[in-house]
């Protein structure tokens, strides 16, 4: 095995939940979830030579995978209809039965349908925050000043709160 | 609603995928994740590296042919269209080239405004750098023209000229019309998604 396949193995095996949780954000059918699971590891994968500061892993991989949810869900026409499936069970996903009997809560559930409501900006704010990123990082990654984050934060906290709400009383 | 505890939540979602060989098959059967990425790396590289060769052996062949050949039946107008065929190819090689190389500073690394603006850039009918088209246009135009003049036979050559010419952008014209119904169809709404999606970073 070489060098570029350790690396990557090793990114793979730390980053592989995050990654994971990015792509709940943006699709939720388990058949999509998975495409664009791989669709990100192989961005990894074919920039990896680019990937020097290990500090800046966590940036390093939050930026591959939001610009490739991106681009999976709204770059291409016929791909339009891969980000519309919010009504789409996250908890129906077979792959993820052992997962979820523990994990994957009601609350989680309204989370990622409502998350996956917003608007693509918000999306990314949101799930950088919940991820616990810091809004300098978030700045870095979404290209928006530090304060213009805050602030937008705080906006899609109010609106997040309010979608929940209504989600959970539809439900 | 307790951000803490819910990004707390949020994080113990954990992905089923246990490794990398999960993906697609594993690595007895030579299926891997890993090495269809190595796989489809080193066709990307050969396909480029065929590419570059393929336009070094076309430049130095025309090179060849109508420059440097001293074959007397050689025309000055065969000569005069080969330059001008070879000057197109340049351009269009470079072009390539420089189109090579800006896909491959993969822009997934940039900032998601940055991603997004690029995007914008690529979806577009008309940028910028399109405007060495123009160049390569009017070079093939002119060699052509030279070419052609040639077989006029009883043709008054203005009257071929203008004969050959209003064929040419006619050609052209229809295909600039195809290439735009094509454009409107599949990447006008794209497009427009885009913009949308920049307007949120504006806001």
């Amino acid at each position: 095995m070489n060098t570029k396949e350790i690396q990557f193995k090793q990114l793979f095996e730390e980053n592989k939940d995050r990654v994971f949780r990015i792509c709940c954000s943006y699709v939720q059918s388990s058949q999509n979830r998975d495409d664009l699971f791989q669709e990100i590891f192989t961005n990894v994968w074919k920039n990896l030579g680019s990937f020097r500061n290990e500090s800046h892993v966590n940036t390093w991989i939050y930026r591959i995978s939001i610009n490739t949810a991106i681009n999976y869900c709204r770059l291409q026409n016929n791909n339009d209809k891969r980000c519309q499936e919010i009504k789409q069970d996250i908890l129906s996903d077979e792959d993820a039965k052992l997962a979820r009997k523990t994990i994957l809560e009601k609350e989680i559930k309204i989370m990622f349908d409502t998350i996956n409501r917003l608007p693509v900006l918000e999306k990314s704010i949101i799930s950088l925050v919940l991820e616990g990123l810091d809004h300098a990082k978030i700045a870095e990654i979404t290209g928006i000043s530090e304060g213009n984050v805050r602030v937008k934060f705080h906006r899609i906290k109010k609106k997040l709160k309010q979608m929940m709400e209504e989600q959970k009383n539809e439900l | 609603m307790n951000f803490e505890a819910l990004s707390k939540k949020y994080k113990e979602l954990k992905s089923p995928t246990k490794n990398t060989d999960g993906f697609l098959g594993n690595e007895e059967q030579n299926t891997s994740f890993l090495n269809i990425l190595q796989t489809q790396e080193a066709d990307a590289k050969r396909k480029y590296k065929r590419m570059y060769i393929l336009y070094a052996i076309g430049a130095v062949g025309y090179l060849g042919i109508f420059i440097i050949n001293t074959d007397p039946d050689l025309t000055i107008r065969n000569r005069i269209a080969g330059t001008c065929f070879i000057i197109a190819f340049v351009i269009l090689s470079v072009l390539s080239r420089k189109r090579f190389s800006e896909i491959k500073r993969s822009s997934f690394l940039d900032s998601q405004k940055q991603f997004l603006q690029n995007a914008r850039k690529s979806y577009l009918f008309w940028n910028k750098q399109q405007i060495w088209l123009v160049p390569v246009l009017l070079f093939v135009n002119a060699g052509a023209t030279f070419s052609v003049s040639n077989h006029f036979g009883n043709l008054n050559i203005l009257t071929g000229v203008f004969l050959f010419q209003a064929a040419f952008w006619c050609l052209l014209g229809i295909g600039f019309y195809m290439g735009k119904r094509e454009w409107t169809k599949k990447k006008e709404a794209i497009l427009k998604k885009i913009e949308a999606m920049l307007l949120e970073f504006e806001q």
